[in-house]
């Protein structure tokens, strides 16, 4: 389900079936790299509206978490954990965070159900190989997500 | 002389003028009553589109999952959708296109990829199931059929159209 009034609608009519939400980690940064850090919003945002689409009953997509490069990682840590706690207290089993900013991998251990998956320039692909690429990543997505379902 | 001429001129600019801004005016009323007359055709047609999926001879017995684009309008955002369809062909020879979206709440099945439930159609979400030909096993989650897409065939190939629900029960 997407963040929008019709989706989430649905979710609070059918909020025992919802248990999941996919939080996209995106970063922002206007100074050098910004061409590479636009990507990795890019690429984060296209395979976690796909990852929605196809898991939708149970998903909620969430608004993705911004923050500035340049700050310090300790900061969006903690702004992060209250958003968690957030989603915990209102009954949420599973939080991913999913992103392509490597500096999150640095403290994977700590964050739980992180997702790391590596940009690439999809806007140089042609369509056939980008949809392969896309699919491909969204696809280790889902299983991440269903396998810890089956648990 | 010529001044008399530059009048009529002038007159003449004024009248193409406001008559060029009436036109416009009476366009303007006028669009959204041609648009609602002419609307549901279009629709209709939009509706009908079919688009080819395969070759039909290549439809085996087994589903197989094949992906196409459609056009779509959601608001006022237009985009591309990817659609999926399980194609095969039943006992008697007829074909069918499954819509992969569970009747429950909507996410995306698979054919045949739960080890201990073979030959089913199954939901990665909530454990729901349908039977080959997409009726939902009793007992899952799953209130309805899968839906159908329209199929026509012609010169070889397989066209696939809007799907059909089967309603609930
Ligand atoms: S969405 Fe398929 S079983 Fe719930």
């Amino acid at each position: 389900m997407k963040w929008r009034a019709k989706d989430i609608e649905r979710y609070l009519t059918e909020k025992s079936f919802i248990d999941t939400v996919l939080l996209p980690l995106i970063p922002i940064q206007w100074e050098e790299a910004m061409l590479h850090t636009v990507r990795e919003g890019e690429f984060i945002q296209i395979v976690s509206a796909e990852a929605e689409r196809q898991l939708t009953g149970r998903v909620i997509l969430h608004p993705a978490f911004t923050y500035l490069k340049a700050e310090p990682l300790e900061e969006h840590c903690k702004r992060l954990e209250k958003w968690k706690q957030q989603l915990i207290n209102n009954g949420f089993k599973f939080v991913y965070f999913v992103t392509s900013d490597v500096q999150w991998k640095t403290i994977e251990d700590r964050i739980e159900q992180l997702i790391w998956m590596p940009a690439v320039p999809l806007e140089h692909m042609n369509d056939r190989h980008r949809g392969d690429f896309i699919e491909e990543n969204v696809g280790s997505i889902m299983k991440i997500i269903t396998s810890q379902w089956k648990l | 002389m010529s001044k008399k001429e530059h009048d009529v001129s002038r007159r003449q600019f004024l009248n193409y003028t406001l008559m060029g801004v009436g036109g416009f005016m009476a366009a303007g009323i006028m669009s959204p009553l041609v648009r609602f007359a002419v609307d549901p055709l279009l629709k209709g047609k939009e509706g009908a589109k079919m688009v080819p999926v395969m070759d039909v001879k290549d439809i085996t017995n087994e589903p197989q999952n094949k992906k196409f684009t459609v056009k779509k309008v959601d608001g006022w955002h237009k985009f591309d959708e990817q659609q999926i369809a399980y194609i095969f062909k039943k006992k008697n020879g007829d074909i069918l296109a499954l819509s992969p979206i569970c009747t429950h709440l909507g996410c995306t099945v698979a054919w045949n990829d739960d080890p201990s439930h073979p030959n089913q159609f199954h939901c990665p979400c909530h454990g729901g199931r349908y039977t080959k030909t997409g009726i939902n096993i009793p007992g899952t989650p799953p209130p309805a059929p899968l839906g159908v897409y329209k199929t026509q065939v012609k010169d070889g190939k397989l066209y696939l159209g809007e799907v059909i629900s089967r309603g609930g029960s």
